[in-house]
């Protein structure tokens, strides 16, 4: 479980002042929720990531991951970013094994394995000996994924993954994320502004508006329902998301949930 | 695009007429003995420094020469390397040594290396290790500039992912910052490499007993200006093979790149 309690994080602004991305915010995601953060640009989203994850300290507040206090990235935690984040230097599996290594898990051999064992599950055996720069998008972030996936974390933050992807691999890539919800025990904090990705990927998502610093509501997604991406239940979602950012004005009230 | 066959041929002609005729006119400039605006009657012609190249090829003092220079830029650089990369990052990474440590050597870098040479004959006991003391400086420098530059703009995102997997600062170090650098630092050691070879040739003319540039300095000396100009070549073909080599160490150690 992780509780955020009256958690505030300010920067400072060139010239003077400061502008406070998160204004005591009190939060909680629960054991192996899907949570989507979603909002526009600069709502303070992914600040929130970072903060939960440890990358960064908040002004104030507190957040805890099962009652211990986060400060610092968690053993047992895992982040993918939107641009990637894999070594160039290293080859494909030298990244995947990269995590486990330097945290002296398992032998070298039992490393090797179960790096191999990822690749398969993530698409790309063949590829193990290739270079960052050989590969897709949509294969770089196969392969972050699978080094996030191989350290066995119970929390898995993902920060717009997807987000320079086109939709085809998009698409490909949501339906491998629903598919690791289904069959690990794993919490996933997945931040996105895109409102279609939450609704099918998200089994609850947290409503941000911009400026104000805080989660204006949490939206229930009913899981056996949204599957069907042009289904109707999937756009009375979309319905309703569309008016908590106050983007529609004159929807029809037809597809009630 | 690929060009023809008939036109690559020509291109070739091209480059092999300009240098020959480059050694022709420099032939009949010496024996027509012109002496304005240039004294080129006073050098040797082409035909005798190839003569000469021929005569010293065989001889072993000749390589002698050539190792005694070859073995000091090695050892100066060799510690300029690294001297130039631990600062360079220490620097990179930490407030501190840009206060503290980078002062110093912002205010040292500018100094032409040529001029540490009284410096160094005092504060060495033997020449070699004043010689070797200037090829070390002429490397470090230029190492040191570009390891700072390749420390400092690392990618924040790939710090990022090395502490969220837990990595401590060490490793971070090792595995991010340092393979972050590594491009910057090839660059640093090519250049570093042409100072270190600039210096040791001037280091050597003023107080060496052997060496490539000692050998060209003591055949101006003794008017045997051929065997000078034979140093002059040797100097530049043997500055070229060290450049082609950390050339050729680089594309390996960097072979992930994008090519």
């Amino acid at each position: 479980m992780i509780e955020l309690q009256k958690v505030t994080k300010s920067f400072q602004i060139k010239g003077g002042g400061e502008k406070i991305v998160l204004n005591s915010l009190d939060f909680t995601i629960g054991d192996n929720e899907f949570m989507c953060l979603l909002g526009p640009s600069g709502c303070g989203k992914s600040t929130m990531l970072r903060l939960i994850s440890g990358l960064d300290k908040a002004t104030s507040g507190s957040i805890k991951i099962d009652g211990t206090k986060v400060t610092e990235p968690n053993r047992e935690s895992s982040f993918v970013f939107q641009n990637y984040a894999l070594f160039p230097w290293m080859t494909v599996i030298e990244n995947v094994e990269f995590g486990m290594k330097i945290n002296k898990m398992f032998s070298a051999k039992e490393r090797h394995e179960r790096a191999i064992e990822h690749l398969e599950y993530v698409n790309l055996m063949g590829f193990e000996n290739s270079y960052i720069h050989q590969l897709s998008g949509g294969m770089k972030q196969r392969v972050a994924i699978a080094r996030a996936l191989v350290t066995e974390p119970k929390i898995l933050f993902m920060d717009e993954p997807f987000g320079a992807l086109d939709t085809f691999t998009r698409i490909s890539l949501q339906d491998l994320l629903l598919d690791i919800k289904t069959t690990r025990n794993v919490t996933i904090v997945f931040v996105t502004h895109d409102i279609d990705e939450a609704i099918y990927l998200a089994d609850k998502i947290a409503i941000m508006n911009s400026n104000t610093g805080l989660i204006n509501s949490v939206i229930n997604v009913d899981k056996q329902q949204t599957r069907n991406r042009t289904g109707s239940v999937f756009n009375a979602y979309r319905d309703v998301i569309y008016k908590e950012f106050n983007l529609c004005s004159n929807l029809k009230k037809e597809d009630k949930l | 695009m690929k060009k023809k066959k008939s036109i690559q041929i020509v291109d070739l002609l091209c480059k092999v007429l300009s240098i020959v005729l480059f050694l022709i006119i420099w032939q009949i400039l010496v024996m027509a003995n012109v002496q304005r605006p240039l004294m080129f009657g006073n050098l040797p012609t082409p035909v005798r420094v190839f003569q000469a190249f021929a005569e010293l090829l065989v001889q072993q003092e000749f390589y002698y020469h050539v190792g005694y220079s070859c073995l000091r830029i090695l050892i100066g650089c060799g510690m300029a390397l690294p001297a130039g990369v631990f600062f360079g990052m220490v620097i990179g990474m930490t407030r501190f040594g840009k206060n503290f440590i980078l002062p110093v050597f912002d205010m040292l870098r500018p100094i032409p290396q040529i001029t540490w040479i009284p410096i160094s004959i005092l504060l060495f006991t033997t020449i070699e290790g004043s010689i070797i003391f200037i090829t070390f400086i002429g490397a470090f420098f230029p190492i040191l500039v570009n390891t700072i530059a390749g420390t400092e703009t690392v990618s924040q995102t790939l710090l990022d992912a090395a502490y969220s997997m837990h990595a401590k600062k060490g490793q971070v170090i090792r595995y991010v910052y340092f393979p972050s650098a590594v491009p910057n630092i090839f660059t640093g050691l090519s250049v570093g490499i042409g100072t270190s070879w600039m210096s040791v040739i001037a280091a050597e003319m003023i107080s060496g007993k052997y060496g490539i540039g000692y050998f060209t300095w003591m055949s101006y000396n003794l008017m045997n200006y051929a065997d000078t100009i034979v140093g002059m070549i040797t100097i530049g073909i043997i500055g070229l093979l060290c450049f082609v080599l950390i050339r050729r160490v680089e594309s390996i150690v960097l072979s992930y790149r994008e090519k």
